[in-house]
């Protein structure tokens, strides 16, 4: 019999390769190194998944063509990573994902083979793997309102499972009873679902890896809150009164008026007093001078029925004796409990 | 020979405590008020004003600014600024010697300024500028709905007398801050007015924006 074997061995040998020069890596972290023949994807909770990333490289100098990759296993897939065959140049790679998640507790296995490559892959699912704690980190530059801010959710180490948390978004208004429907992220409400995967040290809102929010027209408190589990961090944001707010100013002429309208915000809700004052062509001021007024009352009779949170458009028809058209310009000033805020120059 | 047509404003400010000397200035455009310009155009000695005396007397060495609008028909001096500032001649005239128009057609003012010492004196050159290949007399129609053309652009001369009372200064001072500054003041009785015109007090309305 072993007379018989060895020139069969021998011929073996001598004959060229049935198989391409593959040589297959693990790719992590951007760095590539050879798996073992067993290679082990590691810990994961029930239902979660694991993902290791391959790549395998044509070693020789000439093309050459990958026609069998197959992943071959309970939990693990896809069973054809790539789809075949596939033309190699000298020196090139192909790379694929294979995953792998399962509901049971166990151990698990899979062969791994490719044009002459066979490697064992190995994971585990077990019960009590923790879930990350999160930590929150808030970007607003200008604790104001009218601000948009983000908000992103990390961990100290990377997770040792995938899953996924909430952001709430809590506002305590400085005047009790105050609504502003402003406040909310910028996805809509004031809760944010993000997710996380093994490995990850961010969670994602999505496609993005923050969630941004509006601070509103109202001064208070912010409070966001990120809960993963049965853990959760905090973080408070304190949004002080402030004069109004003035988005915009516009002037229209008229025969025998002229009207003034005003958009903005106050996050008081104590706007009141407000102060006109005209100018002609030369920038003097027209009779009868800045003019006052007061309309607390109005402001307050608005914002007890307004679900736009500190916003408001104010309208001043005012009636005018003489050529209207000799009115250049104005200037407006409205005042609240933080102050006075002017609108600067406006020509009609 | 120029005609004064109109004195759009004459106001007197006085000071229960001044009892300095008086500076009075005029002002008068005695050359370019109510000029039609293509867009894009440039103008060559476009403006020019006389400053004088209560007697007619010419002021010499007054400061000129000329103010164009920051929005809308305007231009450009070759300064790269809408302010230009002239020092008056020996005959109390300054003229302005070059500007660049926008593209912007319709009616603009040139606001003017003179200052010598203590005293100012304002007034508004009205120019037109026309459409690609619009008319004057168009550009005129266009951009004065509120008022009749020809009254405007047979206005050669308007006047604006500023008295001012030296030391107290009031009014002389509230000019030069809206000149120099843009940003007004609260009313005082030294405020300048125009007599033709008053605002009576408004209607408020609150709502959504």
């Amino acid at each position: 019999m072993n007379g018989l074997w060895i020139p069969i061995l021998l011929a073996a040998e001598l004959l060229p390769s049935a198989h391409p020069d593959l040589q297959l890596f693990v790719v992590e972290n951007g760095a590539m190194q050879t798996p073992p023949p067993l290679y082990d994807l590691g810990a994961v909770a029930p239902g979660d998944l694991a993902t290791t990333h391959f790549r395998l490289r044509n070693q020789s100098n000439a093309t050459a063509t990958l026609s069998y990759l197959e992943v071959r296993g309970t939990g693990f897939g896809p069973r054809n990573p790539i789809a075949l065959p596939v033309t190699l140049g000298a020196q090139a790679t192909a790379d694929f994902t294979v995953t792998f998640s399962a509901p049971n507790i166990g151990a698990y296995s899979a062969a791994l083979d490719s044009e002459g490559i066979s490697v064992i892959l190995y994971a585990t699912v077990k019960a009590g793997i923790p879930l990350p704690t999160p930590r929150l980190a808030i970007d607003l530059p200008r604790a104001h309102s009218a601000q948009q801010g983000s908000a992103q959710v990390t961990f100290s180490a990377p997770a040792a499972r995938g899953g996924s948390g909430t952001l709430l978004l809590d506002f305590e208004p400085a005047v009790e009873g105050t609504v502003d429907s402003m406040i909310a992220f910028a996805s809509g409400g004031r809760s944010a679902e993000f997710t996380f995967a093994r490995g990850d040290v961010q969670a994602q809102f999505g496609n993005s890896a923050a969630a941004l929010f509006q601070t509103g027209t109202t001064a208070g408190r912010l409070t966001l809150t990120a809960q993963i589990g049965g853990a959760s961090q905090e973080a408070t944001v304190s949004i002080d009164a402030a004069p109004i707010g003035i988005s915009g100013v516009q002037g229209r002429r008229s025969s025998g008026t002229i009207e003034v309208q005003v958009t903005g915000f106050d996050n008081t809700r104590t706007a009141g007093t407000l102060a006109f004052t005209f100018f002609d062509g030369v920038g003097n001021t027209i009779t009868p001078g800045t003019i006052r007024t007061n309309v607390s009352s109005i402001f307050r009779q608005f914002y007890h029925t307004s679900d736009s949170g500190g916003s408001f458009l104010l309208r001043a028809v005012f009636p005018v004796t003489g050529d209207a058209g000799q009115i250049a310009g104005f200037e407006v000033s409205l005042g609240n409990s933080a102050g006075a805020a002017t609108s600067g120059s406006t020509q009609f | 020979m120029v005609r004064i047509l109109a004195a759009t404003a004459l106001v007197v400010a006085l000071s229960t405590t001044a009892t300095a000397q008086v500076a009075t200035l005029q002002i008068q455009i005695i050359e370019g008020e109510g000029g039609v310009h293509r867009p894009g155009s440039r103008s060559a000695r476009l403006l020019t004003v006389e400053v004088t005396d209560e007697t007619g007397r010419p002021v010499p060495n007054a400061v000129v600014s000329f103010h164009l609008p920051e929005e809308g028909p305007s231009g450009m001096f070759p300064n790269g600024l809408r302010t230009e500032v002239v020092t008056g001649d020996e005959r109390g005239r300054a003229s302005l010697r070059s500007l660049r128009w926008n593209r912007a057609a319709g009616r603009l003012q040139i606001r003017i300024i003179a200052s010598k010492e203590q005293a100012r004196a304002g007034i508004v050159s009205f120019q037109y500028i026309t459409e690609d290949g619009g008319s004057a007399a168009e550009a005129r129609t266009r951009s004065t709905p509120d008022k009749p053309a020809q009254k405007i652009s047979r206005h050669r001369g308007r006047w604006i007398t500023v008295l001012a009372l030296v030391g107290g200064g009031a009014v002389a001072g509230a000019l030069a801050a809206r000149g120099s500054s843009g940003a007004p003041t609260a009313q005082t009785a030294a405020a300048i007015t125009t007599p033709a015109i008053t605002i009576g007090n408004p209607t408020i309305t609150v709502g959504k924006p």
